[in-house]
């Protein structure tokens, strides 16, 4: 028992105490699971052309719930597989960004001195670069695959991350603990990965889940502009995309993505506040 | 030859306001097996001088001098050796001992942790190594305490795991930093207590740093005295307390609180504070505080020369009246 009595197990009662947070949990466990098995509830494929029902609103009878597209494809089923995609995307972009950035900050603050000012001057010199830019030349210059959009997209993420983790750990670096590690003998490794990195969890978590919608929306932004996930795959990006161009004759195309989209966002930033409050130190 | 040896050691640190010497060259020994004390007021440099022996100083510090453990000279020593002799070599207790635990890591992880990064020895062996050890500083209930986080555990029990930790790699030599300062009384005298045990236990050295004389007199054959990054008065501990030869010592036993003062009588201080480290006086530092000073105190500093119980830097020694 005592073994669960941890600062987690702490943090998570206090998560589940938070009626917005464990709201949006909930909300996005269940759009996961849609996400993931939904496409087999609808008798409809994402890419299936129903030449009878072509451009129509959310109607029960036919089964196109969310109604069809002007091609005939079913809205209900393309917006989750939409969701799938742009949720996938989101989810790698955001672990690798936080493997560079947790990397990259936590040896900076580590090492401290001239190390420690170039490696943060390599992420200041990075940020004045606009990074959606980048990534655009990227995905350009490469082939257009979503395995590239993703590293793309975490490639640049990863610089805040970096300076956030950078600056607890440099607040690390001067506890007793850190010191004792150093004292007893431990190498710069086993001091970095195994007593600075974990006592940032925390931050790194509340930071990751926040980093997550970012990361949605940066996909589906390019999307939108046609560099992202290209037909026929349906991101969300590219279906609000194609809602757009008619939302005046067919809002309903604009609307089911759009409306999923922004129920992500806001669960993930409810989420992410929800950790915020449950792991604030100042609570311990 | 001594285990532990400090020669004309000097510690200095870059500030924005120059260069600041926190220790202005002292000298130390300790033999295997023996305890030294380190007894002064706070900023009198006592921590940043063993601190410096392990290179254990902040990026802006700077030490100067030589420092030989078992023979081997240890300042310059390059990063990875020094990995080697830092905990397996001597072991450093710091000053808020429970602080010095990992919050994240079950104090059995930690302990095993300590003794595996010196030694090649599997996980079983160094769980039950890290048992032992935990049984040794009479943790009560040790097996079901290495399950837990150094949260759940109380003060003094942490105090304890954080002792076993040092002296899971067996160093030859333990550095404890203040070790009962954060304690309350009761477990102090434990504490004291275990380090005596173990050290005939283990025979380990010992260099104990601390304000508390009653910690001196209980546990360390030596003393060392310091006082504004040098050091004043060493000898052995009972001459040493009973006969100071140094005006300082002599105030600082004289301010020791004792149940039997006359109540309603204020305490007796020292009057004055010492200087800071920038600001040395020219001569012996603690003159401008010193009721026997004289003008030869204000020109020169005294050097450490032999007395009737080991050696005193004072140009007008007491001689050695009891106190």
């Amino acid at each position: 028992m005592s073994a669960r009595r941890g600062v987690w197990s702490d943090a998570l009662r206090r998560l589940l105490a938070s009626r917005a947070a464990v709201a949006s949990l909930v909300t996005l466990t269940a759009l996961c699971v849609l996400a993931l098995a939904g496409p087999s509830l609808s008798r409809y494929a994402p890419d299936e052309l129903d030449w009878a029902m072509m451009g129509v609103p959310p109607d029960w009878v036919s089964g196109h719930w969310l109604g069809t597209d002007r091609l005939g494809r079913d809205l209900f089923v393309r917006t989750l597989h939409g969701a799938r995609i742009s949720l996938v995307i989101a989810l790698f972009a955001t672990l690798v960004s936080l493997l560079i950035g947790v990397t990259w900050g936590a040896v900076a603050g580590y090492a401290g001195g001239r190390t420690d000012a170039l490696m943060m001057r390599f992420v200041d010199v990075l940020y004045a670069l606009p990074g959606i830019f980048f990534v655009i030349v990227l995905t350009v210059v490469f082939d257009r695959s979503p395995l590239l959009l993703f590293l793309a997209i975490g490639a640049v993420g990863w610089l805040t991350m970096a300076r956030v983790v950078r600056g607890q750990a440099i607040g690390l670096m001067r506890r007793e603990f850190v010191e004792a590690a150093v004292a007893a003998g431990a190498g710069p490794a086993r001091v970095v990965f195994r007593h600075l990195v974990p006592n940032l969890a925390g931050t790194v978590v509340v930071y990751a889940t926040l980093m997550i919608p970012q990361m949605i929306l940066v996909e589906s932004f390019l999307s939108f502009l046609g560099i992202g996930i290209q037909e026929p795959l349906a991101s969300l990006g590219n279906l609000i995309a194609d809602g757009a161009a008619e939302m005046e004759i067919a809002p309903w195309i604009l609307l089911a993505p759009a409306g999923c989209l922004v129920i992500i966002v806001l669960c993930f930033n409810f989420l992410g506040d929800g950790l915020r409050d449950a792991l604030d130190p100042r609570e311990r | 030859m001594a285990l532990f040896e400090v020669r004309d050691l000097a510690v200095s640190f870059a500030t924005p306001a120059g260069e600041v010497d926190a220790v202005a060259g002292i000298d130390l020994e300790v033999a295997e097996g023996e305890c030294l004390a380190l007894v002064g007021e706070s900023g009198s440099g006592k921590s940043q001088a063993l601190l410096a022996c392990l290179g254990l100083l902040a990026a802006n510090g700077r030490a100067r001098g030589e420092v030989r453990f078992d023979g081997r000279s240890v300042l310059g020593l390059p990063e990875r050796e020094l990995g080697r002799l830092r905990g397996a070599g001597i072991g450093y207790v710091f000053q808020d001992a429970p602080g010095s635990l990992t919050p994240h890591l079950r104090i059995g992880d930690q302990l095993s942790e300590a003794l595996r990064c010196h030694h090649d020895v599997d996980d079983a062996t160094a769980r039950a190594e890290a048992r032992r050890m935990l049984e040794r500083v009479q943790v009560p209930d040790a097996a079901a305490r290495l399950r837990q986080y150094p949260h759940e555990l109380s003060g003094g029990t942490r105090q304890r795991a954080a002792i076993a930790a040092a002296l899971m790699p067996r160093p030859r030599l333990l550095i404890a930093d203040e070790p009962t300062t954060a304690l309350d009384v009761t477990v102090q005298a434990q504490v004291i207590a275990l380090f005596r045990e173990l050290r005939r236990e283990l025979g380990m050295a010992l260099v104990v740093v601390t304000h508390d004389l009653g910690v001196v007199a209980g546990l360390a054959e030596r003393v060392a005295v310091m006082y504004s990054g040098r050091i004043v008065e060493e000898g052995a501990t009972t001459g040493v307390l009973s006969r100071p030869a140094h005006p300082y010592t002599s105030g600082l036993l004289a301010a020791l609180p004792r149940l039997d003062d006359p109540t309603g009588v204020p305490m007796r201080t020292i009057p004055g504070t010492p200087p800071a480290p920038g600001e040395r006086p020219r001569g012996c530092a603690f003159a401008p505080r010193c009721d026997r000073v004289h003008d030869r105190c204000r020109k020169e500093v005294p050097a450490l020369a032999a007395a009737a119980h080991g050696r005193v830097a004072c140009h007008r020694p007491l001689a050695g009246a009891p106190v």
